[in-house]
């Protein structure tokens, strides 16, 4: 089942209103135990494609309460390597297609997500002081949440816990009527931006990869920034829209799902882009990855002159791996390569610009709007000319950038950076305006005018909608 | 519970006071799209439908009445092949439609003719003698024509049109009609804002889409008639045509069977076919092995056809010189009368042999 179709929302208000037709915790938590499993079951068509996934969650389990019980190193070791190493085989990564396979094809929908949340309950459960174990209705219903199966965000386990919690607590009008309306504003996102984005991606990237009109150079390279705007655009609206829908829906059942997007295009820098960009996984790798690699570099290598580049090391390190998770194929490692040079440039750049500069001047250029504009650019230009990664193979990768040339790729970077940053101002200055006149002109505070609201934004999706042949697929249900 | 539920409630009367509100303005800026005479695809651009497929899929109900009729289905050099006002003048008899739909396969116009068979009675469905354009470029196998993109796998263009306003849905066994077509007129005036808007913004965009996307600028008939076949471009086009086929040497047979099932849907609901094989040049019926392929599969398929009461067969492969092609396919222009005159003369002798219209 699509989280952006209408078939979502219809199983999601009905499991909401079965969720709330009753105020018993316990019938609660079954009712969305049950809409949890009839959510896997929509993407199944034999029982058995359920298998892989089944196990790959209790072996989990199974490796989290020995680390609980052991507390030591070297059950965590093993726990995480074990169920890397099973994932690792469930995924089937290109790398590894000499090795056998399972004979039949099965369920890996939500895979990495789970994996993210067991490694998470396997961290905590050395350094947490739980002397009970999970209860397994609760981590079935934690790892297994429809809502957060597909893409995440990553929610902690404490925060789920909290949630279930406050499972029996009455909903107010006002937080129903705001889970609504991020819904819907969630399908303008998904089913309005984002396809119009892919559609202008589709026949842009057209032009860049199907070679069948002769174009100058130039042309060429226009038509490739073009097309990796548009992709970007399309990746942005659909992810973000689809977070919006399932956050919304997640209040009508109680939870609190955390945020996964902050304005991702106004950061200054490619590091502070992913504290705005897909922040729970960031949060995620910032937590098991990041500080753990810090502190083991900051054991060996003790120098004060060397303290600020051990940064640039776990930087490069933590985003590579961020990058090779997206897929399981080549590109994806060309991918990492491109995060993890991006942030530790991002780094370094930082490092070297304070000792020039010295600590009040830094500050004082970092504010300086020229600046903060150009970074605004740069960082839109670099991560769009970098998840180009996920829209090619690798051998159009290698013929886009052999078109491209060392030229073509800097004068579209260039190009990227400058209508970004130009694009910033000015929306900026649209937002200041917009949100002045607009904030007073319009108040919905109505019930009828904010439901009419609601409606023409209802109208407008279904508009649009009708425009294109297939609405888009939510795209990061592939990474 | 209860405000989830109030919630909705609000939210569903205010789409349908909105969208009452909506139909009726529209309604009233812009007129519907009145059809008079025969339906002719060539003409969407000009009209609210915009594309040939929605054009016929919405207005095929003026195909309900209970007259004569001769019913065109192909490709795009049918479209452009033969004009309505054109062909009509040269078979008084009959209420000449042109149905064709750029790049369709012989599954397309099966589904065009199950289309058409769903708004007309028995009785209608015997008064049609139906054309079917062909050259080899119809019989592209559908997993390599419908399987692009910006489409779920499989669906032909008129599929797409069937799911767009939710007149059908998919289901695992196809499309499922939600909306009987016996009320395709109203189905029509409901979606009248969603056309209204789609052209306003189709006319808003075109100038955009043309220069920068794929969209290509109509040419006129001055222009196309200028048109001179360059060598690049004749391998361009050949080039087209084998890619459109995976790269196979030859055509399937599996298209033949699709028209066979057509010409026998035809027969049996009382109906004549007409196959026409339509012109294309001489140095793409000689150089493409494709096409030779194609006729050999032509002459084992009009062998086994030769027994079926009700059907014949045209054939202008080679009738006309090669600079009267405004490509690979398309005739120019000024040619256009000679195709109508050429397939009128054969609609004529063939009806009058089959005897089954007045």
């Amino acid at each position: 089942m699509d989280v952006a179709s209408l078939n979502f929302v219809l199983f999601a208000l009905l499991a909401a209103l079965l969720f709330h037709a009753a105020a018993s915790p316990l019938y609660r938590k079954f009712i969305l135990t049950a809409a949890n499993l009839v959510f896997i079951a929509s993407y199944l068509t034999e029982f058995q494609q359920l298998l892989p996934l089944a196990f790959f969650l209790l072996f989990g389990y199974g490796m989290i309460e020995l680390v609980r019980q052991r507390r030591s190193g070297l059950a965590l070791t093993l726990g995480l390597v074990a169920t890397l190493a099973l994932y690792i085989f469930l995924k089937r990564f290109a790398f590894l297609s000499g090795l056998p396979t399972l004979p039949f094809a099965y369920l890996i929908i939500g895979l990495s997500y789970i994996l993210f949340r067991i490694v998470h309950l396997m961290v905590d459960a050395r350094s947490e002081p739980w002397d009970k174990p999970i209860e397994p209705w609760s981590f079935l219903n934690y790892t297994c949440n429809f809502l957060t199966l597909v893409s995440g965000p990553i929610q902690r386990y404490e925060d789920f816990r909290r949630g279930e919690q406050s499972l029996g607590q009455v909903l107010s009008p006002e937080v129903v009527y705001r889970s609504f309306s991020r819904v819907v504003v969630g399908f303008v996102k998904v089913s309005a931006i984002s396809a119009t984005a892919n559609y202008l991606f589709q026949d842009l990237s057209s032009h860049v990869l199907g070679g069948d009109a002769p174009m100058s150079s130039a042309t060429f390279a226009v038509y490739y920034a073009a097309a990796a705007a548009a992709y970007t655009g399309y990746l942005y609206f659909n992810f973000s829209g689809y977070m919006d829908i399932v956050i919304a829906v997640g209040a009508l059942f109680n939870q609190q799902l955390p945020e996964n997007f902050n304005k991702p295009f106004a950061a200054r820098s490619f590091l502070e882009f992913w504290n705005r960009w897909h922040m729970t996984l960031s949060d995620w790798f910032k937590i098991y990855l990041f500080t753990p690699l810090m502190r083991v570099l900051a054991t060996n290598f003790q120098s004060p002159a060397v303290l600020p580049y051990l940064g640039v090391i776990a930087f490069f390190i933590t985003f590579l791996v961020m990058g090779v998770w997206h897929g399981t194929t080549a590109v994806f490692v060309i991918y990492g390569l491109l995060m993890g040079a991006g942030a530790s440039v991002n780094k370094m750049w930082q490092v070297k610009l304070g000792q020039a500069l010295g600590k009040k001047r830094h500050q004082a250029f970092n504010k300086q709007p020229v600046y903060i504009y150009v970074c605004r650019g740069l960082t839109f230009a670099y991560f769009t000319v970098a998840v180009t990664c996920l829209w090619v193979d690798l051998p159009q990768l290698e013929g886009l950038v052999a078109r491209l040339g060392f030229a073509g790729l800097i004068a579209a970077t260039v190009g990227l950076t400058i209508a970004a940053a130009v694009g910033a101002v000015l929306w900026d200055i649209g937002a200041s305006l917009c949100g002045r006149v607009v904030g007073q002109a319009i108040r919905f505070e109505n019930v009828m005018t904010r439901n009419l609201w609601l409606a023409s934004l209802i109208v407008l999706i279904a508009a649009v909608s009708s425009f294109y042949h297939k609405a888009p697929d939510f795209v990061y249900r592939a990474f | 519970m209860k405000w989830i539920l109030k919630q909705a409630a609000w939210l569903i009367a205010s789409v349908a006071f909105l969208y009452v509100v909506i139909l009726g303005v529209t309604l009233l800026l812009v007129p519907m799209h009145q059809q008079e005479g025969g339906l002719e695809t060539g003409r969407a651009p000009r009209t609210l439908y915009m594309t040939e497929p929605k054009y016929f899929f919405l207005n095929r109900a003026s195909l309900r009445a209970d007259i004569d009729r001769l019913i065109l289905l192909g490709a795009s050099n049918t479209m452009s092949g033969f004009r309505l006002p054109e062909l009509q003048p040269l078979i008084p008899n009959l209420q000449v439609n042109n149905l064709a739909v750029s790049g369709s396969n012989i599954t397309e116009m099966r589904q065009a003719y199950e289309m058409i068979r769903q708004v007309q009675s028995p009785e209608t469905l015997k008064r049609s003698t139906y054309v079917i354009g062909i050259w080899y470029g119809v019989f592209v196998p559908d997993a390599l024509k419908w399987n692009t993109p910006d489409r779920h796998a499989g669906e032909t263009d008129l599929d797409i049109e069937r799911y767009r306003y939710g007149f059908y849905r998919r289901s695992a066994d196809g499309p499922v009609q939600v909306l009987p077509s016996d009320d395709l007129e109203l189905g029509l005036v409901l979606v009248h804002p969603y056309l209204a808007f789609d052209k306003l913004v189709r006319d808003v965009t075109d100038g955009l889409r043309a220069r920068f996307l794929k969209m290509q600028p109509a040419k006129s008939d001055e222009q196309r008639n200028a048109i001179v076949i360059t060598p690049e471009e004749r391998a361009r086009y050949m080039a087209f045509w084998q890619d459109q086929f995976g790269a196979a040497p030859t055509v399937p047979r599996e298209q033949f069977e699709v028209l066979t099932a057509l010409v026998d849907d035809i027969l049996q609901g009382g109906g004549t076919v007409v196959v026409a094989d339509l012109p294309i040049p001489s140095w793409l019926a000689q150089q493409s092995s494709l096409n030779q392929s194609y006729n050999e599969l032509k002459a084992d398929w009009l062998t086994q056809m030769a027994s079926r009461k009700g059907f014949s067969f045209v054939e202008m492969q080679d009738a006309f010189a090669d600079d009267e092609f405004v490509d690979e396919v398309h005739p120019k222009p000024r040619i256009t009368k000679e195709w109508s005159r050429l397939l009128a003369s054969s609609i004529s002798d063939e009806t009058a042999k089959a005897g089954s219209n007045p």
